[in-house]
């Protein structure tokens, strides 16, 4: 870990809670298609894909308080080949290509971007990440599901509350899971890309890197 | 004269006339049998009566022989023209009828029967085997032991997932079938209907009719030498019922040995609502209405005719599936 110079290291040995973390993903996202094969009637044909993303997407970019390694490469190739086999189980349950391109390139976009935040703001902005991170995966997603129960609408559907959680990765690709017709047939791969919660982790990304940049540059000054 | 009919009604009108009514009905496909004599040594071959290709598979050694009969489906309107053709396998296959023998009409049947709702059919739940369990704890192990080099250990991942689609997949599980016996009191006629997702399994070769929801979805009939007389409509992706005249019917209308007993039922008096009367067991007599049933399942009452007897029931599960009784102008005997 080069934490020397306070920039995050490029890979290297992961601690003990963070590989602890990931095995408890792996579990979280093994299960469901597990569980849907023990119990089919279970999930019906809801996204095993989506549902086997969305832990990834969360840990990827869990706030650390310290200088980390870069990890997402690591969590990412534990990760596709639990997506691999429930894209497989989608395509068997008729779920379609199109949809299925379009959940896997939100799931890795986002992965890439809040792993690459976290690595970044780990040594530049960890408390200005950790909030950002908490509101966007945490605040958005419960406000959009209570507030979607409240007014008596599910967070799929599209109105105004569910507006609020399309900015929140872990809502827009649970809404994958088992979309409405309206949002089925708007989803695409260039709406997965483009959609709020990508572009808001793209940002994340972009935003503290900058910082990280800045940072470093101020220290060697 | 001024005109006083609306533009727009007037191209509504034209729009209906031109409109083919055909378009609009559910469109059901004969299946035709041909008797064919194959001689050894032959694996399989593939026979077609202009259409959709039938694969019979018959594992004849050198020297033996077999008679069969083939399931043959054709156009609705290349019924009367088609003959049995052969895709391969002509030296080794000898037709025994000139003509396929096809089903009466559809537009024979009595009107009553021709626009029955259909049955809602399940899918058949995907299975993941034991190799790929084996394939997925292998690749996490093989990744994990790169934690340190978390860049191969992505490259790895990523090569191991594109893996997984090159494992041999195993069969999909046969879907639940649904079978409904639909009945026309007045002129005695029954249609055994038959339903499953992707594949339909269906006993005894005889004069039918093959519907498919898409209409236009791919896929073959299949027959196997040693599986008796059950043969297989495979259109991957589509919802496949198979229709065809039955006297094996549950006999609704008789007392006593012969009618099929009955989990749950429903009746419909002329005039009259439904009202449930539970379970009628064989060589009991119709039984007394009961309360508190949620009634009969909606797909099962759609589009009945108004103003006659209706009798629904739900028969004792068969193999792999459900089975249901529609019978229409039914009366209680008094």
């Amino acid at each position: 870990m080069n934490s020397k110079a306070g920039a995050p290291a490029s890979g290297g040995a992961i601690g003990a809670w963070r590989l602890a973390a990931f095995v408890l993903t792996l579990a979280a996202s093994v299960a469901p298609i597990f569980l849907g094969q023990a119990w089919p009637e279970l999930f019906g044909d809801a996204s095993r894909l989506a549902m086997a993303c969305t832990p990834w997407v969360v840990i990827a970019g869990w706030p650390s308080g310290n200088p980390v390694a870069r990890d997402w490469p690591l969590a990412l190739g534990l990760a596709l080949p639990v997506w691999a086999l429930a894209g497989w189980l989608d395509l068997r349950l008729d779920l379609g290509p199109g949809r299925l391109q379009a959940t896997l390139a939100a799931a890795l976009l986002m992965t890439i971007c809040l792993g690459e935040a976290r690595t970044q703001a780990s040594s530049s902005a960890p408390r200005a990440y950790a909030l950002l991170w908490l509101l966007c995966l945490g605040a958005l997603p419960a406000a959009a599901l209570a507030l979607s129960w409240g007014s008596g609408n599910l967070v799929s559907d599209g109105g105004p509350f569910g507006a609020l959680g399309a900015f929140s990765p872990v809502t827009s690709l649970w809404r994958d899971v088992q979309p409405a017709e309206g949002d089925l047939a708007r989803r695409g791969l260039d709406s997965a890309l483009f959609c709020p919660a990508s572009l808001v982790s793209v940002a994340m990304a972009v935003g503290f890197a900058a910082a990280a940049r800045r940072s470093a540059g101020g220290r060697a000054r | 004269m001024k005109c006083r009919i609306p533009i727009s009604r007037l191209l509504c009108w034209l729009a209906l006339c031109l409109f083919p009514a055909e378009a609009l009905a559910l469109v059901q496909d004969p299946v035709g049998t041909l008797g064919a004599r194959v001689e050894g040594a032959l694996g399989s071959f593939r026979a077609a009566a202009g259409w959709e290709t039938t694969e019979v598979n018959v594992q004849l050694g050198s020297g033996e022989s077999a008679q069969l009969r083939v399931p043959l489906l054709a156009r609705r309107q290349s019924m009367e023209l088609s003959m049995g053709e052969l895709a391969d396998a002509e030296d080794r296959v000898t037709w025994m009828e000139p003509k396929v023998t096809w089903p009466a009409p559809w537009g024979s049947l009595p009107y009553s029967l021709q626009g029955r709702s259909l049955s809602p059919l399940e899918n058949s739940s995907p299975s993941i085997s034991g190799l790929h369990w084996a394939w997925l704890g292998m690749s996490l192990l093989l990744v994990a032991a790169l934690r340190r080099r978390p860049y191969r250990a992505l490259l790895l991942g990523s090569a191991l997932a594109g893996s997984l689609f090159l494992l041999p997949s195993a069969a999909p599980a046969q879907a639940p079938q649904v079978t409904l016996f639909e009945g026309d009191a007045p002129s005695g006629r029954w249609l055994e209907v038959r339903g499953a997702q992707d594949r339909l399994s269906i006993e005894g070769v005889q004069p039918g009719w093959l519907r498919r929801l898409p209409s236009n979805a791919e896929g073959r009939l299949e027959l196997e030498r040693g599986s008796g007389s059950t043969w297989a409509a495979c259109f991957e992706g589509a919802r496949i019922y198979y229709m065809c005249e039955t006297s094996r019917h549950p006999q609704p209308g008789i007392q006593g040995p012969g009618r099929r007993a009955m989990r749950r039922t429903w009746l419909r008096r002329p005039g009259e609502g439904w009202s449930a009367h539970g379970a009628w067991p064989v060589s009991q007599g119709f039984p007394e209405a009961i309360a508190g049933d949620p009634g009969p399942p909606g797909w099962l009452v759609a589009g009945l005719p108004q103003g006659v007897g209706v009798l629904l029931g739900e028969l004792e599960p068969e193999a792999g599936g459900s089975a249901w009784v529609r019978l229409v102008g039914f009366e209680l005997a008094p």
